[in-house]
């Protein structure tokens, strides 16, 4: 046992060293452009108060102001994440799983694409993360069970769909505690059954990492937890709560995606985990085989890791399209219309206000219509003053042939002003609409 | 000593048959001329054609290069086209020597391994895929087979090494290596639920080889991966393609290409072991044969390398039905006649299989091959100013190797992300009446020449002049027709 001692510290220092790698990649080639529209969004978020993840960056920012903010937003995810990692240790060890086995799931757990992610990105998915596993360690270890009770509720209120399913993996998980554990996650799961909505665009796909997915686990923690669930099955009664908690995630993610992303993750990390150790503890025919087959899983981890971790660096926002969005902010004060995955850099960097935020009926019309008329209506309604779009836009988010939609209205060079201009992108500024008489007239 | 001499009699047999076969044309499949070109470039560059220049100049990986390595190894020693047509009739030819051992340790029967090897040499839709396609099938074929025998032989140790050896080769060269491990683990579960004891040292290589073959198939195809996500296992073939490219099975066709007697015989030593008896080697390749089904079924395996693997896993058992057959006769009165049962055997198959794959040979030269004057036309192309070129889509590996330009659209579609617009856009070429509409497609890619093989001009059921002279002028018209676009298209604002 004493040789898993040092393991915890030195796999926590490793984690910090792994997540540290895109901020500091981007921070010398990238301009120290954060990762994804994500943190923008947040930055945004915290020029109000709110509650949760959004109440701490908006006292960040009362307290240091919104420069020490960027770094905050970078920071303090990673801190959340080590931290909920060493929380995770000492929960599994005081379920009863064994040093080695807790450390095989934190390994796991850690070469997910989500977890990387969640650091580097989805920062309010790490400190949900955090509160979670500080509400779970209560629960399980002190007298002060009843705080962890109120973070789950804090949990609720800032994800409904995260503390929906962490509410039911509690009841789940509390065979000898079933009273306190109804305290717990009851309220929890009444609040959350009231507010969350599920998430329009179907996750299944997107849960391999190795398939590209940011939000995902990787093929062989997968394999490994099927792996799991066949070696849990002889002590099925016991491992209940496991198999439960296993589908349930994935449940979750289907229903809402990146709200509960680190859900799978965590589950099958957790039966992954009884693979790895089966294989290690296990009497092998074939040493040879054995030393093989533990070099292959390891180098598939650590090629997911590498993978993720590539994805994340070279992610959205790079300078070249910021270029453009600074341009658009030296022009007169106006709307914006673009992809709605765009507007925090809109706001941030463009400084002008996106017309939407989420996609909205009438924009979509607009982006698909080929009658002016109709267009001009929409742009006056929406009061749409500028467009930005890019190749993304015309090829897979919105548009699918060259000149669909509005993209074929751009020929009208009385109406629309091209400002910007570059292989890949276009800035439009919409210069002057036509009466709507004078449309129903010519 | 007299087995062995049998042995390398049909080894040769083979070989020489298929040698005439390949050589009645100095050309390839119009599929193999991907190959072509990479044996090509290595010889030219050193280097293998990992990377390759798109129409958007974008990188692309066209998997892996060890099978054009090994042919570009051979080129070294003997002309380029010569080699191009030996050394894959070698490996494939190997297949007899293969499935003799398989045969051997599942049956322990000499003889009926030698029918086994012979059958196997004339599987009529192994020659289809193997004959002139220059495919890394032939090469990986038999070491998946060798694969089957080494695993069949754990835990020896030098078993253990063989499988190794062939499974790590095997990896390496073609993405096959998922037929093995799914068929591996599918017999575990089986034997498994039949209560059967299982080797220890089986479930232990079955774990490796399923981490080992997902890990290194990421790898190969990572970027293909990361662009397509799950779409790469169906090889983001458009979905107006797909159906062609993996076509659905009708039993008469799968019966003709497999050979009747060993789809029937297969068939039914399949079901007999599954419900009936216990056998291990059985139960291994009776997996082989649903998964291949099951791959086939879902159309996640192209239909002639589903069916060429097939073909051989029944006969393979096969060698089976004849030891419980020859066993029979041997208990009953009329075991006199058992050579005439053998023999009357061997001749059915000699018509259901031999002569099939007289037919289908001389069907693909008939089909499948490029004609002279379609090398001579390319061959003049290449000559000409620089520029893309639009052909019909089974045209477009032939015009990359022998015209030496990018084409619209050909048969990789990996690395084409709007694979199903290029398609249109060939369609749109070859179909519109509006020759404003030929030239928009053409400048979108700025691909000035048109290219019409005798196929394309029957797919599309062209004229002798099927674009309008005024704006494509006939630069080469031979069995195969080169137009150039001399317009451009203006906007009218």
């Amino acid at each position: 046992m004493k040789r898993y001692d040092a393991a915890l510290p030195l796999l926590l220092v490793t984690v910090g060293i792994i997540i540290s790698i895109p901020l500091v990649v981007r921070s010398l080639v990238q301009e120290g452009l954060l990762i994804g529209p994500e943190p923008y969004e947040m930055m945004i978020r915290a020029a109000e108060p709110a509650t949760g993840y959004d109440f701490i960056l908006w006292s960040a920012r009362a307290l240091f102001g919104a420069q020490v903010l960027v770094f905050v937003v970078q920071l303090l995810p990673p801190v959340f994440m080590i931290a909920s990692l060493a929380l995770g240790y000492h929960i599994l060890r005081k379920s009863g799983k064994s040093q080695g086995f807790s450390l095989y799931a934190l390994i796991l757990f850690v070469s997910s694409s989500a977890v990387l992610s969640a650091s580097l990105r989805f920062g309010e998915q790490a400190f949900l993360l955090f509160l979670s596993m500080l509400s779970g360690y209560l629960f399980i270890k002190s007298r002060l069970w009843y705080i962890g009770a109120g973070l789950l509720c804090v949990v609720t209120l800032t994800s409904p769909a995260f503390g929906l399913m962490l509410g039911m993996t509690f009841l789940f998980f509390s065979a000898r505690r079933v009273g306190r554990a109804m305290v717990i996650s009851i309220p929890s799961i009444i609040i959350a059954l009231n507010s969350s909505r599920i998430s329009p665009e179907p996750a299944t796909l997107h849960i391999l990492s190795d398939f590209g997915s940011l939000t995902g686990v990787s093929i062989f923690t997968l394999v490994a937890a099927i792996g799991g669930i066949v070696l849990c099955w002889r002590t099925r009664r016991t491992n209940a709560p496991l198999y439960l908690f296993f589908f349930l995630s994935l449940l979750g993610f289907r229903l809402w995606a990146s709200q509960t992303m680190l859900l799978p993750a965590m589950s099958t990390s957790i039966l992954g985990a009884f693979t790895i150790e089966k294989l290690l503890i296990m009497k092998w025919r074939l040493p040879l085989i054995k030393q093989l087959t533990l070099t292959t899983i390891g180098c598939g981890l650590l090629f997911s890791t590498l993978i993720t971790l590539d994805s994340l660096t070279v992610s959205e926002p790079n300078p070249a399209v910021v270029q453009s969005w600074l341009a658009l902010s030296r022009y007169p004060d106006g709307r914006v219309l673009t992809h709605e995955r765009y507007w925090p850099y809109i706001q941030t960097f463009a400084q002008k206000e996106p017309v939407m935020r989420e996609p909205m009926k009438q924009s979509y019309e607009l982006f698909y219509t080929n009658d002016f008329a109709i267009a001009s209506d929409l742009l006056r309604e929406l009061n749409v003053s500028y467009l930005w779009i890019d190749e993304a836009m015309k090829h897979d988010l919105i548009w699918d042939e060259p000149e669909q939609g509005l993209l074929f209205l751009l020929r009208n060079n009385e109406t629309f002003t091209n400002i910007y201009s570059r292989p890949d992108i276009e800035t439009w500024k919409v210069s002057a609409l036509p009466d709507p008489d004078q449309i129903a007239d010519g | 000593m007299r087995k062995w001499l049998f042995l390398a009699g049909i080894f040769a047999f083979v070989l020489v048959v298929r040698l005439v076969f390949a050589f009645q044309t100095p050309y390839f499949h119009y599929d193999a001329y991907q190959t072509y070109l990479e044996v090509e470039t290595i010889l030219e560059t050193g280097k293998p054609l990992l990377y390759m220049s798109s129409p958007l100049d974008k990188e692309m990986y066209v998997g892996s290069p060890l099978f054009s390595c090994i042919l570009a190894g051979g080129a070294l020693f003997i002309p380029l086209s010569i080699a191009l047509k030996v050394l894959p009739n070698i490996f494939i030819s190997t297949l007899v020597i293969v499935v003799y051992f398989l045969a051997f340790r599942i049956t322990k029967k000499h003889e009926i391994a030698l029918i086994a090897a012979f059958m196997s040499g004339f599987a009529p839709i192994i020659y289809e895929t193997t004959l002139h396609t220059l495919s890394s099938l032939t090469l990986s074929f038999p070491l998946l087979l060798l694969s089957y025998y080494y695993f069949m032989g754990l835990p020896k140790k030098h078993d253990l090494r063989g499988f190794l050896m062939s499974f790590l080769i095997l990896t390496l060269l073609s993405p096959l290596s998922f037929i093995l491990v799914l068929s591996i683990l599918l017999s575990l579960f089986i034997s498994r639920l039949e209560g059967g004891s299982i080797r220890r040292a089986e479930v232990e290589v079955g774990l490796f080889i399923t981490f080992f073959t997902m890990w290194f198939q990421f790898i190969i195809y990572k970027k293909a991966f990361l662009e397509h996500g799950i779409r790469v296992i169906w090889q983001n073939v458009p979905e107006s393609v797909s159906v062609v490219f993996f076509h659905d099975i009708t039993l008469i066709e799968a019966l003709y290409s497999i050979g009747f007697v060993p789809f029937i015989l297969g068939a039914y030593i399949i079901s007999k072991y599954l419900f009936q008896e216990k056998n291990r080697e059985v139960h291994l390749l009776s997996s082989t044969a649903l998964i291949l089904g099951v791959l086939l079924w879902t159309r996640l395996l192209p239909l002639r390398l589903g069916l060429s693997i097939l073909a051989v896993i029944l006969i393979l058992l096969v060698a089976q039905f004849l030891v419980l057959f020859v066993s029979y006769i041997d208990k009953t009165k009329i075991v006199a006649l058992k050579p005439l049962f053998l023999i009357s055997l061997l001749l059915v198959f000699a018509i259901t299989s031999i002569v099939p794959t007289i037919a289908l040979s001389q069907e693909q030269l008939a089909n499948d091959i490029p004609r002279p004057g379609e090398i001579r036309t390319l061959e003049w192309l290449s000559r000409q100013e620089p520029g893309e070129v639009a052909s019909g889509l089974r045209d477009g590996f032939i015009v990359r190797a022998i015209a030496k330009r990018e084409v619209i659209i050909d048969k990789e579609f990996l690395f084409e992300n709007d694979a199903e617009q290029r398609l249109k856009d060939i369609e749109t070429i070859f179909t519109t009446p509006y020759k404003t509409d030929i030239i928009a497609s053409l400048e979108k890619y700025g691909a000035p020449y048109i290219y019409i093989s005798p196929r394309t001009a029957a797919l599309y059921n062209l004229s002798t002049s099927p674009f309008p002279q005024d704006c494509f002028k006939i630069l080469y018209d031979r069995q195969a027709q080169v137009y150039r676009n001399i317009c451009t298209l203006n906007r009218v604002d």
